[in-house]
């Protein structure tokens, strides 16, 4: 999600994407701008999101995978994701000094120097590295100028019912992306569901929905601790070109 | 006139306390803190009437965070998950934006973050963080190597038999690198078309006709006479001969060798290095195995590929979609992407199953167009 938004945003001045015509609409941006405001003041969280993905394999086929994420941050430096589904199971572990990517599958493991905080440690090893953190651009602290910077229409589309949840609905939309997110209608505005649909040659969907926020957690050192399990193997990695 | 002022007084300040209280009330309700409680609950909560979405009370920002919510400021030792939320280039028409007071509370929200992470930092436990992996990209010279002293597999799968070599003092190194020589590890490419597409990852394109099944990295050992790249006697044994290549540099090297190993001289002894791409031996040992490359063969032993020619045996680079049963140690395994590899200087090997059996297949590498 991380590259996709990135590449976006780095492909930008070469495709023109006109932001002469803006449709922005304030209160997308106000509801945008509360969820962020209200992440960005949280020192800790916990949630669950499951997310699918629409993508053309290696052989050419567009496929559906779905994977299960587990997530844990606490601010400003420690975090820990569990990711479960087609592509296997891998975990990450960041404890503010180092970041471990470990495979369930194969039982090997890459640990990385890591930067200071969560959101520069996922910027950097997925820059690096194409190590992709579920969900990771609602919880970048730039989110809404990123959108708004890329977007040039968004558009408030009014209450609607995602699994039971009343949540605000929003689009963005270019000629080539199309991005949409649903934030609970609730306390918290928390990010409930979001959708992201490359348009064009090569499209691509990206969907994920939150579940069991919890906007307080009790989060101890352990858990982002990564401890090999036993003939676990410590590997290199190769960078991105 | 003082009574008109008088009366106004009495009514204005009511009113106005009644405007600005439910602002505060809400705020409260919502559990904002003051350095980020920019916005008041959007109006158009039910949403379906569009005329209030211009209704945002974008002015109770500045009042709330510079005035009204001083005294419950957020304590500086709160950490946030991301650094706080950063709007600095709002081009929205709101008028609250050019005077948002936000960039000083964010710059101190770092700074605290920072000095939280340091103090943090301090605690962790380093004495289990000593290793590292090693990032390396196709191309790295001299990336390739490992601390035989670290190596999970050195102490125990070297099989030195002294009674076949008498007094000659046999013993490995620890402290050496493995150096992995790039002019002995490049890949010609692949005789046999490939079918199947390449899994793509950084800008590579890696080719292989058969599909990825992972299996752990475990160096073969070609028995007791065949010894690990790095192995290191101070003698060398009566039965080597002598094999001289000229090098891309136009210089003459020379090595020595026996029973599949060649050894080059150091100043200490002689030392085991990968077979020299060039070199021609008259023979190779019996447990060398035919590897199928594209309509013809090659041997392989410990590693090296070998051309028969009348000559003898010619160590020749590796090919592209060779499958091969086992690999020496010397490698180490790379994670590109969603799979890990095996590299060997600028030879990659993925693991392949054939027949039921865990092996691997050369890689051929192409750069690619990053989409």
């Amino acid at each position: 999600m991380t590259r996709i938004l990135i590449c976006f945003l780095s492909i930008l001045p070469f495709t023109g994407v006109s932001q002469t015509t803006d449709n922005i609409d304030p209160v997308a941006i106000s509801l945008i701008d509360k969820m962020g405001e209200v992440i960005g003041g949280m020192e800790a969280i916990s949630f669950h999101l499951r997310s699918v993905n629409d993508d053309r394999n290696q052989l050419g086929l567009m496929e559906r995978t779905f994977t299960a994420h587990e997530v844990y941050f606490r601010g400003p430096d420690r975090m820990a994701v569990y990711n479960s589904g087609d592509k296997g199971s891998t975990g990450y572990w960041y404890n503010g000094e180092y970041i471990t990517w470990y495979s369930f599958d194969e039982n090997n493991y890459v640990t990385l120097p890591a930067p200071e905080s969560i959101i520069k440690t996922i910027d950097s090893v997925n820059s690096k590295f194409g190590m992709e953190f579920p969900a990771a651009d609602l919880f970048y602290p730039s989110f809404g100028d990123d959108l708004l910077e890329y977007f040039g229409n968004v558009t408030y589309m009014g209450i609607k019912n995602v699994e039971g949840v009343a949540c605000h609905h929003i689009i963005a939309e270019t000629k080539t992306d199309n991005f949409q997110i649903w934030i609970e209608n609730g306390a918290f505005y928390l990010p409930k569901k979001f959708l992201f649909i490359k348009k064009g040659d090569s499209p691509s969907v990206v969907e994920g929905t939150f579940e069991n926020w919890d906007t307080n957690p009790q989060l101890p050192d352990e858990i982002f601790e990564f401890n090999p399990p036993a003939n676990a193997d410590l590997i290199s990695i190769m960078p991105k070109n | 006139m003082k009574s008109v002022s008088k009366t106004l007084l009495k009514i204005a300040v009511p009113a106005l306390l009644l405007l600005l209280a439910p602002v505060e009330l809400e705020a409260q309700r919502m559990g904002h803190r003051s350095s980020r409680s920019s916005m008041s609950r959007p109006s158009s909560r039910p949403a379906s009437t569009p005329s209030t979405r211009q209704s945002r009370p974008s002015t109770s920002r500045n009042t709330r965070s510079t005035n009204t919510r001083a005294t419950t400021s957020r304590p500086s030792s709160k950490p946030s998950v991301n650094g706080g939320y950063n709007k600095s280039s709002r081009d929205v028409s709101r008028p609250s934006t050019s005077t948002r007071p936000a960039t000083t509370d964010r710059s101190a929200s770092n700074a605290r973050d920072r000095a939280s992470s340091s103090d943090r930092n301090k605690a962790v436990d380093r004495s289990s963080r000593d290793k590292t992996s090693n990032v390396t990209r196709p191309g790295d010279r001299g990336s390739n190597t490992r601390d035989r002293a670290g190596d999970r597999n050195s102490n125990n799968r070297v099989n030195v038999d002294n009674s076949r070599r008498g007094n000659t003092n046999i013993n490995i190194d620890n402290s050496r690198n493995v150096n992995v020589n790039r002019r002995n590890t490049y890949v010609r490419t692949s005789p046999v078309r490939y079918t199947r597409p390449p899994y793509r990852y950084g800008g590579w394109g890696f080719y292989c006709h058969r599909p990825y099944y992972y299996h752990p990295y475990r160096p073969f050992y070609w028995g007791p006479v065949w010894h690990p790249w790095g192995y290191f006697v101070t003698t060398m044994v009566t039965t080597a001969i002598v094999v001289s290549i000229v090098n891309d540099s136009g210089q003459e090297e020379e090595y020595h060798y026996d029973e599949g190993n060649y050894y080059i001289k150091t100043d200490k002894g002689y030392e085991v290095v990968q077979a020299p791409v060039g070199a021609t031996v008259n023979n190779i040992p019996e447990s060398a195995e035919q590897v199928q490359v594209g309509d013809t063969y090659n041997y392989y032993y410990g590693g090296a590929y070998y051309d028969k020619t009348e000559e003898g045996y010619t160590v020749v680079p590796a090919t592209a979609g060779t499958i091969v049963p086992a690999l020496p140690e010397g490698g180490e395994e790379v994670k590109a992407g969603d799979r890990t590899y095996v590299k060997f200087g600028d030879t990659y090997y993925q693991p392949v199953q054939v027949d039921g059996k865990d092996m691997y297949e050369i890689v051929e590498m192409k750069e690619e167009e990053t989409s």
